[in-house]
């Protein structure tokens, strides 16, 4: 990268109000160290606690789908597991978004694109119920949480979830995610 | 017989007092591996409710963050809770900062699951 792309990346990242913005490996440490850092900026901002603290949950949510799922996987010396992907948080008038990015193979595409589309046509009382419904029942197959983390953050997300799914190679999709508070 | 595990950067510090049927829980939630963390911890409180009858029991939770794979280790602890409630007298006290309305909200959501566990809302 020359100094004037850098330059121009920044630049585009600014623009866009962003808090914070990651694209690389991250690890539970570095969930926890930004984590910190969200909660102090938002704090400085006097932004509402209720507001900060579900920003907080999406940063996380977001964050450990990444570390759980994203293909790009490799360990620490400290045998921490460490995923490569990408989060942002900013702010968009008087809202905040949330966004992650991260690659996910082909075979998997099919199931998340559904469960999402689903979630994402759902009314507050709908999603509820699912909620109700999942937390009753053993996680999906191949979850390593609970399945709720996208039923949770498109229960608090101000407006509908986005997201998309764009071919990178025969092997990978590049799945992108974003939420409001 | 008290025993205290000390928080850390995602998890509370968690008191386990079977003399006295008192359990508490604060801090923070957030463990790559919920499982992993909670099990072997649930599953004494779970040997030991079961086997009382005619006790008192209180829970207290002062949960300042947890991630959705926690909710559901809660969620599970109360449907226990409901269940043993049949022979004892079960108390919960939910803490929660007055100004944050995620966690009363959480509360509320755990509550309309139990008829029979007195579920009570402390703002601190």
């Amino acid at each position: 990268m020359t100094l004037n792309e850098y330059r121009e990346l920044k630049g585009i990242i600014e623009s866009n109000d962003v808090i914070f913005c990651y694209n690389g490996y991250l690890s539970q440490d570095i969930i926890v160290a930004v984590g910190s850092m969200i909660r102090g900026k938002l704090s400085a901002d006097e932004t509402k606690m209720g507001v900060s603290q579900k920003v907080l949950y999406m940063f996380v949510e977001q964050a450990q789908n990444i570390t759980r799922y994203s293909p790009d996987q490799i360990t620490n010396d400290e045998s921490e597991r460490m995923s490569y992907g990408s989060i942002a948080i900013g702010t968009e008038g008087d809202k905040f978004y949330i966004m992650c990015s991260n690659r996910i193979e082909k075979d998997k595409v099919e199931t998340l694109r559904n469960k999402l589309e689903t979630i994402a046509n759902m009314s507050p009382e709908e999603l509820k119920s699912l909620y109700k419904e999942k937390i009753n029942t053993e996680p999906d197959e191949g979850s390593k949480g609970a399945s709720i983390g996208f039923i949770e953050m498109a229960r608090k997300s101000t407006e509908p979830i986005q997201f998309d799914f764009i071919e990178l190679d025969h092997e990978y999709d590049c799945f992108t995610l974003k939420v409001m508070i | 017989m008290q025993t205290v595990i000390p928080a850390t950067a995602t998890t509370p510090k968690i008191t386990i007092d079977k003399s006295r049927n008192f359990f508490s829980f604060e801090g923070e939630s957030f463990p790559e591996d919920v499982k992993a963390f909670f099990d072997p911890i649930m599953s004494p409180i779970e040997s030991h409710l079961r086997s009382l009858n005619d006790s008192q029991v209180t829970f207290e939770f002062f949960l300042t963050y947890f991630n959705s794979a926690s909710t559901k280790v809660f969620f599970n602890l109360f449907t226990l809770l409901e269940d043993v409630s049949e022979f004892n007298l079960i108390n919960v006290d939910w803490k929660f900062h007055a100004e944050d309305d995620t966690a009363e909200e959480f509360g509320r959501e755990f509550q309309e699951d139990l008829s029979n566990v007195n579920f009570n809302f402390v703002a601190i």
